[in-house]
């Protein structure tokens, strides 16, 4: 056979599994992406005034794509822009098929949470989601960023 | 025009078609509110697909070069590794969502509610494999170039 033949086989091969790694991983990272924010940063979250106040927040990401991957979440209440008010942040492995709970508790002094979190505030969450699969090699973030004052 | 003749024609046409008439045509038949969010993204649609337009004719017109000149030929070479070269040119763009630069890294905000999203996408292991099988496609171009003057030499001689 040529060796031009055989090249031509080789790279063929690389270019099939070029488009189904990309496939799979883009797949993968949108279902999981999809579990992972149901209904946005703190929607749906009642933060009751004790001291200290703790902010809850719970996901159950699901994998229904084909490859292992690795979800980062990181919730944030952040004041002027860049000044961190509270922060904490989860790393979980998903395998392909699975469901993996994920839960946040942002502590801050009830203070803190008074004068961040009452109206007029201009404080913002900020919810940053972090999918990498594919051996690491691809990956997606979304950072979200919504008004942390009272509406 | 025997079919040796159409068919490098009919090959420049397709490509023609493919990326310059299709993404010429596309601002038209999309509708508005997704020409809004993909304006809000930071996606410069315009600027797009007029790289695409070009990187196609510049394709089409390489194309209908290679097809017409004999493999045997230098011009057939050069214009399989001006291919070669166009091709990586396009998956740059079109991974980069127009931005060569980019290498692969989409960056994009979206605007939802009072809710502002910043996406992130890293695709540029595909650039790297996309170089890899241009590379390897040059060499390919070389092989193919260099056997068709070996078979198209007289017995017993070898091509310069």
């Amino acid at each position: 056979m040529k060796s031009s033949k055989i090249l031509g086989i080789g790279i063929m091969i690389v270019q099939l599994l070029s488009v189904v790694g990309f496939t799979a991983g883009f797949h993968t990272i949108f279902e999981v992406y999809n579990t992972a924010i149901p209904g946005g940063a703190g929607e749906g979250t009642e933060i009751e005034m004790t001291d200290p106040v703790v902010v809850p927040y719970s996901i159950s990401p699901r994998n229904n794509g084909y490859l292992e991957a690795r979800l980062t979440v990181t919730l944030s209440l952040v004041a002027e822009g860049e000044m961190v008010i509270a922060t904490e942040s989860r790393e979980v492995t998903i395998p392909p098929g699975e469901q993996v709970p994920l839960d946040l508790e942002l502590t801050m002094p009830l203070s803190t949470a008074q004068m961040y979190l009452g109206e007029g505030s201009n404080a913002e969450w900020v919810l940053e989601l972090g999918i990498t699969t594919l051996y690491d090699l691809v990956s997606f973030s979304n950072i979200i960023t919504m008004p942390g004052g009272a509406q | 025009m025997s079919t040796k003749n159409i068919r490098p024609v009919v090959s420049a046409i397709i490509t023609l078609i493919l990326f310059v008439v299709v993404p010429y045509m596309l601002p038209e038949y999309i509708p508005p509110d997704i020409n809004q969010l993909i304006a809000e993204s930071g996606i410069d649609l315009d600027w797009f697909l007029n790289e695409i337009m070009l990187i196609g004719a510049v394709t089409a017109t390489i194309t209908l070069v290679k097809e017409l000149a004999g493999k045997t030929s230098s011009v057939w070479l050069l214009a399989s590794l001006a291919q070669n070269v166009s091709s990586l040119v396009f998956t740059l763009i079109l991974l980069g969502a127009g931005d060569i630069m980019s290498l692969g890294v989409v960056e994009l905000t979206m605007y939802a509610g009072n809710a502002t999203n910043y996406i992130t996408v890293n695709m540029r292991v595909l650039i790297y494999l996309s170089i890899e099988v241009v590379a390897l496609s040059m060499i390919r171009s070389y092989l193919v170039w260099r056997e068709a003057r070996v078979e198209a030499a007289p017995p017993g001689r070898i091509p310069a």
